[in-house]
């Protein structure tokens, strides 16, 4: 018969089931050995918040905005230079095709994809459209809590909460929440981190 | 670094510190090196005009000196019972307060100038903000700084020879590892050398252009050939190149890792100390360190070579950038993986047989390899139907040999790609350029990531990051099957994934069943049948079945 998958691992830890159901406060727990993890057909379900409808429409006008650019400047060159006709008529076909396409898609993919929870004891959060990107950190490890409201945001009366662990590269972001939402969450999130006082390293 | 100072009622005030005048010498010495090859130039080639520069290099060489004197006068610093206080600058003036639980880890450097003078530059590096940087401290107040560090962090009095730092081989600890010198034979395979004539060749090509073009007519001509075609004179220049940095990589090597020596002491802090000329002492407190990473440059694996880092959370970042994360250099693969086990307190999380990720995962490899190829022989079949093919003959051979060099590549990313869940660590193995196996401890996880791209999706495969506090932030294992993902995360924190998952019988069957063998996701066959189960890999690269 064959050995355990990870025999090295089996032998230096501890019993299996070591620190499970009924586990040792996080804040106190040294690391207790535990074995394999459970294999099973584990699923994550969705956080179970949505962000606000209007984000939609925010999204969208950001996309017009951002489009704008490359669009005007392929007019201005189809106006300016004669020279490359061949060219410019499929470049323009693409990129008006692409920014209609991204317009109408983008906002709606992503409303349905944004999605966030907070317990007492975690943040959870689900974002993107096309890269989706599902993030977890539990609230003793939050250092900063922030909000931001950009331009856009404010004419919908959206903001945006950026949860910071001490890694250089984990913020968990919400985007699209209503301003009120961001006040309270920001608020509510600020006494739960507070609350475990510590490194958070 | 501005911590509010009021409200830390400082306890007992010490007395405030210089630095050492003898720095005034190193500032000298350094400001008349810098102008040393003007100087030179001006010499030699004795242009007359020269003599109108005088007065700007004498104030050239002036001016560091009394911004080193101004330096001098105004830079105090001290260490009080809860913080450590630097304060500089006469037109800025600026106080540094770092309090003491906020500091990370203590680099001791010592050039020749520094080690000549007796003297060393101290750099503290603390959590989230920039290190606390003092040069200039005699040897003697560089080990009382550490030691006064140390101590007020631990709480209690710390012996003299638990020092961090400056101490030289005192056999203060346990010897983890010590500098060999077959360990040179690795040096020719990094790039050392390369860095070192990469910057030679600037000045060639500035000065000496000329010379070096001679210098290669001359050696075709020797080989016989007299009008030496340009493959013939590539290819001495590349047999030039390579023998130059083979010999510039070992003396770099020498003179960078020599005196290489790696201990841990009692309280289980790790001391390294590297350098011939400029001495480096790093200390790395037990308490923040989260892993280690193994890399296998492929380079060095004819000779079965590697390199280790240590991940360890708010690290000094050095001027020479690699420096502080170092943990073994270049060296034997028996030597670094002995050394990380040991750092990591866990050898199977380096020496485990690392489980893949599955068919889909491999595919994928081969996929993403095969479609850039795709695109790039697209490219060059359009710009060759506008153009003509037999001018681009050489660019579509180019563009097939990278196009069937990709398959072999993808091999070895397929085969070196896989991650492992011991009782202590999570550790990802992969890459090929070089392969690396990052080992890092649960407990130092900040928070998971699950990323996917459509693609990704349609295969039920994610991207797991795992985030840090140490430099680099996260370790990535790319293209897990979603169920291991979550399984990974449920074995390293259960409670924290709990609430989150969505299927609860699954934990529940978990949770009784104790002592089964680990299952691949969706398929409840035993470990022993694993007619389809992934391939598992050995750091050695070569795969073994069950």
């Amino acid at each position: 018969m064959a050995p355990p998958v990870n025999a090295p691992g089996a032998t230096s830890g501890g019993g299996p089931g070591g620190s499970w159901p009924g586990a040792v406060p996080r804040a106190a727990a040294p690391e207790a050995p535990t074995p394999e993890a459970r294999l099973e057909e584990l699923r994550l379900r969705p956080p179970a918040n949505r962000v606000s409808r209007s984000a939609v429409g925010m999204w969208t006008l950001g996309a017009v905005v951002a489009w704008l650019v490359p669009l005007v400047a392929v007019c201005v060159w189809v106006v300016a230079d004669a020279d490359h006709r061949s060219w410019q008529a499929p470049i323009a076909v693409c990129l008006a095709v692409a920014a209609v396409a991204h317009v109408l898609v983008m906002p709606r993919w992503r409303y349905r994809v944004h999605r966030w929870e907070v317990t007492p004891q975690a943040v959870y959060t689900q974002s993107g459209w096309f890269r989706q990107d599902r993030r977890l950190a539990a609230i003793s490890r939050v250092q900063t809590v922030d909000s931001k409201r950009g331009p856009l945001e404010q004419m919908f009366g959206l903001g945006t909460v950026t949860v910071t662990t001490a890694s250089a590269a984990g913020p968990l972001e919400i985007s699209g929440l209503r301003a009120g939402v961001v006040a309270q969450l920001v608020a509510d999130l600020s006494r739960a981190t507070a609350r475990d006082r510590g490194d958070a390293t | 670094m501005s911590e509010p100072v009021a409200g830390i009622a400082p306890a007992v005030q010490t007395a405030w510190r210089r630095t050492s005048p003898r720095m005034l010498l190193v500032h000298s010495i350094r400001a008349l090196g810098q102008f040393l090859p003007v100087i030179l130039v001006a010499v030699i080639f004795g242009r007359r005009d020269e003599g109108d520069q005088i007065p700007f290099v004498v104030a050239s060489v002036a001016a560091p000196l009394v911004l080193g004197l101004v330096t001098w006068l105004t830079t105090r610093y001290r260490v009080g019972a809860d913080r450590l206080e630097v304060r500089s600058g006469w037109f800025v003036r600026s106080v540094k307060a770092a309090p003491l639980d906020r500091l990370r880890s203590v680099d001791v450097t010592a050039t020749v100038l520094h080690r000549v003078l007796g003297m060393a530059a101290v750099r503290i590096g603390t959590a989230a903000d920039e290190p606390v940087e003092i040069d200039g401290l005699s040897a003697a107040d560089a080990r009382e700084l550490g030691r006064a560090v140390l101590a007020a962090r631990s709480g209690g009095d710390v012996a003299d020879d638990e020092v961090g730092g400056a101490r030289e081989g005192s056999g203060r600890g346990v010897p983890l590892a010590v500098f060999s010198p077959s360990w040179l034979r690795f040096a020719p395979l990094t790039v050392l050398g390369l860095v070192v004539l990469g910057s030679l060749a600037g000045f060639l090509a500035q000065f000496a252009w000329d010379a070096v073009w001679d210098g290669l007519r001359g050696a075709a001509a020797a080989v016989g050939a007299r009008h030496p075609s340009w493959a013939l004179m590539g290819a001495i220049a590349v047999l030039v190149v390579a023998v130059a940095q083979a010999v510039l990589a070992v003396g770099v090597y020498a003179l960078r890792y020599g005196g290489y020596r790696l201990e841990r002491d009692p309280r289980g802090d790790l001391h390294l100390q590297r350098g011939l000329l400029t001495r480096h002492a790093t200390t790395w407190e037990a308490a923040r360190l989260r892993g280690v990473v193994v890399s296998r440059p492929l380079l060095l694996r004819p000779l079965r070579g590697a390199h280790a880092d240590v991940l360890a959370s708010g690290g000094v970042l050095d001027q020479e950038g690699a420096g502080s994360t170092m943990l073994v250099p270049p060296a034997p693969l028996r030597t670094v993986l002995d050394v990380a086990g040991e750092v990591a307190h866990d050898e199977a999380a380096v020496c485990g047989v690392v489980r893949g990720h599955g068919r889909a995962a491999t595919r994928r490899r081969y996929t993403r390899a095969v479609s850039w190829s795709v695109l790039l022989w697209g490219a060059v079949a359009v710009a060759g139907w506008q153009r003509g093919w037999w001018e681009g003959m050489w660019v579509v051979l180019g563009a097939t040999a990278a196009g069937l060099l990709s398959v072999p590549l993808a091999y070895g990313r397929s085969r070196t790609l896989g991650h492992l869940l011991t009782s202590r660590h999570l550790v990802v193995s992969s890459g090929l350029f070089p392969q690396q196996r990052a080992a890092v401890r649960w407990s130092g996880v900040l928070g998971w990531a699950w990323q996917s791209t459509p693609f990704q999706r349609r295969l039920s495969l994610v991207t797991l990051q795992a985030f840090h506090s140490a430099p680099g932030g996260q370790v990535t294992a790319l293209d897990v099957p979603e169920g291991v993902a979550v399984g990974i995360v449920a074995g390293a924190d259960l409670d924290l994934i709990r609430p989150f998952l969505a299927t609860p019988c699954g934990v529940g069957a978990a949770a009784t069943d104790a002592d089964g063998p680990p299952r691949s996701a969706g398929r409840r066959t035993s470990v022993s049948a694993r007619v389809s189960a992934p391939d598992r890999r050995t750091p050695s690269g070569r795969s073994s079945r069950a």
